[in-house]
């Protein structure tokens, strides 16, 4: 099969090798202009300073500013500085990045009773994961009730999709005046960033309930809250699950406005530091780890919807099986077809046909 | 094209004429009464339905037929309690009935069993609503009897579309209700599935005390199922005819070719496509040639 066919899926190795791809794909052309010394590199790294009066070794110069100054050192009979292509400070190649990733987590705050990299990285978590919660926990039953019912839907939502229009980041001043300093008003930007739209994206999913099903489960018996409940509730489980996944993205998007707002505190206080000392490689580094931190969290959830929800195209794994053993106990269905004399004594008087 | 004369469907074999004089002896199930349905439009409103009385039997099998457009969707779910009359009463056991409730089963035309539930669970909603303790044995026994006993615990996507009306069939069922409607069960199926599924209805019927309505648009299907056959007209949905069907129970696939099932067929076939009403011939072009060999 080829590789390009209009709405054909490709076979298991080839996505696995472009999904392999998609990775190194970035990589190699951040090592390419790394490593390959006449590629790109507008710097100069002075290896020996020569003659020169204000350049020293270990600087990092412009190639013009370079060579404008060997010129005048020449024409003066003077020795020259030599000096390696480098690239700007801010471009540090990949393994410097990947060694930073360890040991900026050894590495002692500059001031004393600053907090290390993995407290700034909890603290950051803390706050999305406070922000997120206090959101779903009304976001989400809101949502479902603006799905359900028309009122609540044309009590709330009308707003709420005027409201969603102002960026969450507006409200920080207003967040820092109410709440104080401390990570209160962070939440609350975290919670104003996400609430609103929960509610809209929630209320449209389980909106997406068919009907059909309702008025099955009608015929059934099934009305007001035992509807609600055994069939909107695990009707619209997973479809919620994949928006709470989508929300939790989101949700880190404004951690990092929120943690500039008030006291700097976190991954993104630990990120300006490194830049204001010029530590490049431990910018990125922490980049790299809030995108392994979202995309991990993602995998995770992911991994969990797979297992909660069978039914929906899921399968349930080995490990995830042991895990609900371990917490609820093993629950073995048995099954035993016990005659309740049921066809018999109740339709004795039939008519017969 | 008929060359051998068909009896009229009228005429009713003395045992077939008294198994009908004791149908009609029994309690009344479900009664309409007058039934209208008018739905409102942009400028103004559908009369969907105006007036349609029939009365249904324990223990009978009664199937409603009528051209696309009849209204046959709309009677059934009115019964249900899914949608109000605008006119007239739904009586069940004399019971005037609004709401949808589990004394009337039902069984949708589209796929409805809950697909985060397994086989078993599916059967024991009604069950478990209801608060009955039994509920596990029970829909086990409704499983066995659809023949499904090997599928407990496998979800709906797992199933044929033929399984999973099977199910619903005994999803309903198992709520022991005293009628089951149902809306073109099997119009999804397709042929071979389809008459599969007409045998096992027959055999359900037979051995449960339920009274069925039926909705279909396959005359087939309607003479092949039913006791009687409700003809409506379209636009708006009328009683044209409330038809006996002469054919004896039990029945059996061979019964198709039979006089009685003929007549019957050719006769509702009149009434729902009249011959006046014949579509015209389509304006094709000819892109053959007009010697062509190929009649």
């Amino acid at each position: 099969m080829a590789w390009l066919s209009i709405q054909k899926k490709l076979s298991g190795r080839k996505r696995a090798l472009l999904i392999l791809i998609s990775f190194l794909l970035p990589l190699i052309v951040w090592s390419t202009i790394s490593y390959v010394p006449f590629l790109w590199h507008p710097m100069m790294e002075i290896t020996g300073e020569g003659d020169s009066l204000y350049l020293e070794k270990g600087q990092l110069v412009k190639r013009k500013v370079f060579d404008q100054e060997n010129k005048r050192l020449a024409a003066g009979g003077k020795d020259q500085m030599t000096g390696v292509r480098a690239n700007p400070v801010y471009l540090p190649p990949p393994h410097k990045v990947f060694v930073a990733a360890y040991t900026s987590f050894k590495t002692k705050p500059r001031r004393p009773g600053d907090p290390w990299l993995h407290q700034s990285l909890a603290h950051s978590v803390k706050v999305v994961f406070y922000g997120f919660l206090l959101s779903s926990l009304f976001g989400v039953p809101l949502g479902i009730f603006c799905g359900v019912f028309d009122f609540f839907s044309k009590l709330f939502e009308p707003f709420f999709e005027f409201f969603r229009y102002m960026p969450a980041p507006v409200f920080g001043a207003l967040a820092v005046a109410v709440l104080g300093i401390n990570d209160s008003p962070k939440i609350a930007i975290i919670f104003i960033g996400t609430f609103f739209q929960q509610v809209l994206v929630i209320a449209n999913t389980t909106r997406q309930l068919p009907p059909s099903l309702l008025e099955a489960a009608q015929t059934l018996g099934a009305r007001g809250w035992t509807l609600l409940k055994k069939v909107v509730l695990p009707a619209i489980a997973p479809s919620v699950f994949l928006d709470m996944r989508i929300l939790l993205g989101w949700a880190w998007t404004y951690l990092i406005v929120a943690e500039v707002i008030g006291t700097s505190t976190g991954i993104t206080w630990f990120i300006n530091q490194q830049a204001k000392y010029r530590i490049y490689e431990n910018v990125y580094a922490a980049i790299l780890m809030i995108g392994i931190i979202g995309f991990g969290t993602d995998m995770i959830l992911a991994w969990i919807g797979r297992n909660l929800f069978v039914w929906n195209g899921g399968k349930r794994n080995g490990l995830f099986q042991f895990l609900v053993e371990l917490f609820y106990g093993s629950r073995h269905e048995t099954f035993s077809f016990t005659r309740t004399k049921y066809f018999n004594h109740e339709y004795d008087t039939a008519p017969e046909l | 094209m008929n060359t051998i004369p068909l009896p009229n469907y009228k005429e009713q074999s003395p045992a077939v004429a008294d198994r009908f004089r004791r149908l009609k002896e029994r309690r009344v199930i479900l009664e309409a009464e007058r039934v209208g349905k008018v739905f409102p439009v942009e400028n103004g409103e559908i009369q969907a339905l105006a007036d349609v009385s029939f009365k249904a039997y324990r223990r009978e099998f009664l199937s409603v037929i009528g051209p696309s457009g009849c209204g046959k969707s709309t009677l059934i779910r009115i019964l249900a309690g899914l949608e109000s009359a605008t006119a007239g009463n739904v009586l069940l056991d004399g019971q005037k009935v609004e709401k949808p409730g589990p004394e009337r089963g039902m069984v949708f035309q589209g796929y409805t069993l809950f697909p985060w539930l397994t086989v078993k669970k599916n059967v024991m909603f009604g069950l478990e609503v209801a608060g009955k303790g039994q509920a596990e044995p029970e829909a086990l026994q409704w499983i066995e009897m659809v023949g499904l006993e090997e599928f407990v615990n496998h979800y709906p996507d797992q199933l044929s579309g033929g399984m999973k009306q099977r199910v619903a069939i005994a999803r309903a069922l198992a709520n022991r209700p005293r009628v089951l409607l149902m809306d073109e069960p099997f119009g999804a199926l397709d042929a071979q599935t389809r008459a599969r599924m007409q045998s096992y209805l027959m055999q359900i019927w037979r051995n449960v005390d339920i009274t069925i309505i039926f909705i279909t648009h396959d005359l087939d299907e309607a003479v092949y199922l039913s006791d009687r056959i409700l003809v409506l007209d379209a636009n708006p949905g009328t009683v044209r005819e409330m038809i006996e069907v002469p054919v004896p129970q039990p029945r059996s696939p061979k019964q198709h070719l039979s006089p009685e099932f003929l007549a019957t067929k050719a006769h509702i076939e009149s009434l729902i496509h009249p011959q006046h009403e014949k579509e015209d011939d389509l304006p094709i072009i000819r892109l053959t040639q007009v010697n062509d060999d190929v009649f």
